[in-house]
């Protein structure tokens, strides 16, 4: 059992964040809103002398369960929880696309090495190291192992519990619709472009880039276009609609 | 105490009312319609923000997140010509109710 310790509100609020978290209903930006809403009112409560932790406790009743709070904001938009699903399903796409495609350019690269380095670059290189590089193709099981490991980390993480100090992270990068799509745009067209460069060099295609590759960078392109469409920030999805009309 | 149907009512009319007034937040607004109404209207408080959600959607308000002089960051609502238009349109109807209430129930005459 746990020693009762000294009631701390920034952790309690921490807390109460992440049971907010939890709810389908409730974006990014409507959390913020309601924890200043929850410091208001404990601010209040604490100068008609009440303590930090009955404050906390009273703000925290009167704001609602995060369930209840999850359902009014989903009656009132249904379309939210649909809309945070298709982004989770885009942005996992998206994700599993590009690594494939970072690991096939780096594979390439790998086992035609002496294409993309200057002669006297590998004339440094050890010879275990040349014959590993040249062999790669065959220890496939090795290289399957590479591919997969960082979704099975990820879904480890997943099943712990939330991903919690990367919470702040996402925010902070989905805060903004623009500078979400210039990042994600970069790095599409970035990955597409090496893979292209290195694949081109590899195979020696003389007469086109091939129609595959080109499908490629447009799917991504449009996964990109979705997650830009359905970014869960309420204030930016309020705006261009604003600037719509 | 009023029923929860006429809450919800209600709502749109006392925040566009309320936000005429000038800039406001959430919490504001709350303990604005708690003292107006001498706690007859009892707001939840998380139910006010869906309903604030939903008439920036409709393009009747608009919102910004500032710091106040506390230091602390809130999200400030403004009404916008939307929502002013949308405020006549409801002040004549709800007049109107009152005033057909006021005929039947044989009170003194209304006063506009």
């Amino acid at each position: 059992m746990e020693t009762r310790t000294r009631f701390n509100l920034n952790a309690a609020i921490e807390n109460w964040q992440q049971e907010l978290a939890a709810q389908p209903g409730l974006a990014p930006e409507d959390r913020r809103e309601l924890e200043s809403h929850l410091s208001d009112s404990v601010a209040e409560l604490r100068q008609r002398g009440l303590n930090e932790e009955e404050s906390f406790w009273l703000a925290r009743r009167r704001l609602g369960s995060p369930q209840r709070l999850s359902e009014e904001f989903v009656r009132e938009d249904p379309a939210r929880v649909w809309r945070k699903r298709l982004f989770w399903m885009a942005l996992a796409l998206l994700t599993v696309q590009l690594w494939k495609l970072t690991f096939r350019t780096a594979f390439v690269a790998i086992t035609d090495f002496e294409r993309f380095l200057p002669e006297w670059v590998v004339f440094y290189v050890p010879f275990w190291l040349q014959d590993l590089c040249r062999g790669a193709g065959r220890g496939r099981f090795i290289l399957a192992f590479g591919f997969y490991l960082p979704f099975v980390a990820l879904l480890v993480a997943f099943a712990r519990g939330r991903l919690s100090g990367q919470g702040a992270a996402t925010r902070l990068f989905l805060w903004n619709r623009w500078r979400f799509l210039c990042a994600t745009t970069v790095l599409v067209l970035g990955v597409h472009l090496l893979n292209a460069i290195v694949i081109q060099r590899a195979y020696q295609f003389i007469t086109s880039y091939p129609l595959d590759l080109y499908l490629e960078a447009i799917t991504s392109m449009c996964l990109v276009g979705i997650l830009a469409w359905v970014l869960p920030s309420q204030s930016n999805a309020a705006s261009a609609r604003v600037e719509a009309n | 105490m009023i029923s929860k149907d006429l809450v919800a009512a209600s709502s749109k009319p006392l925040v566009l009312s309320i936000l005429a007034g000038g800039e406001s937040y959430g919490y504001e607004i709350i303990q604005k319609v708690r003292e107006l109404s001498g706690g007859q209207i009892e707001w939840s408080d998380g139910m006010l923000y869906p309903v604030l959600h939903r008439l920036e959607r409709d393009g009747m308000i608009e919102s910004k997140w500032k710091k106040s002089e506390t230091g602390r960051e809130r999200k400030y609502y403004f009404l916008r010509s939307n929502g002013r238009k949308a405020l006549q349109a409801e002040r004549q109807q709800w007049l109107m109710v009152h005033n057909s209430l006021r005929k039947l129930w044989k009170l003194e005459p209304a006063l506009t």
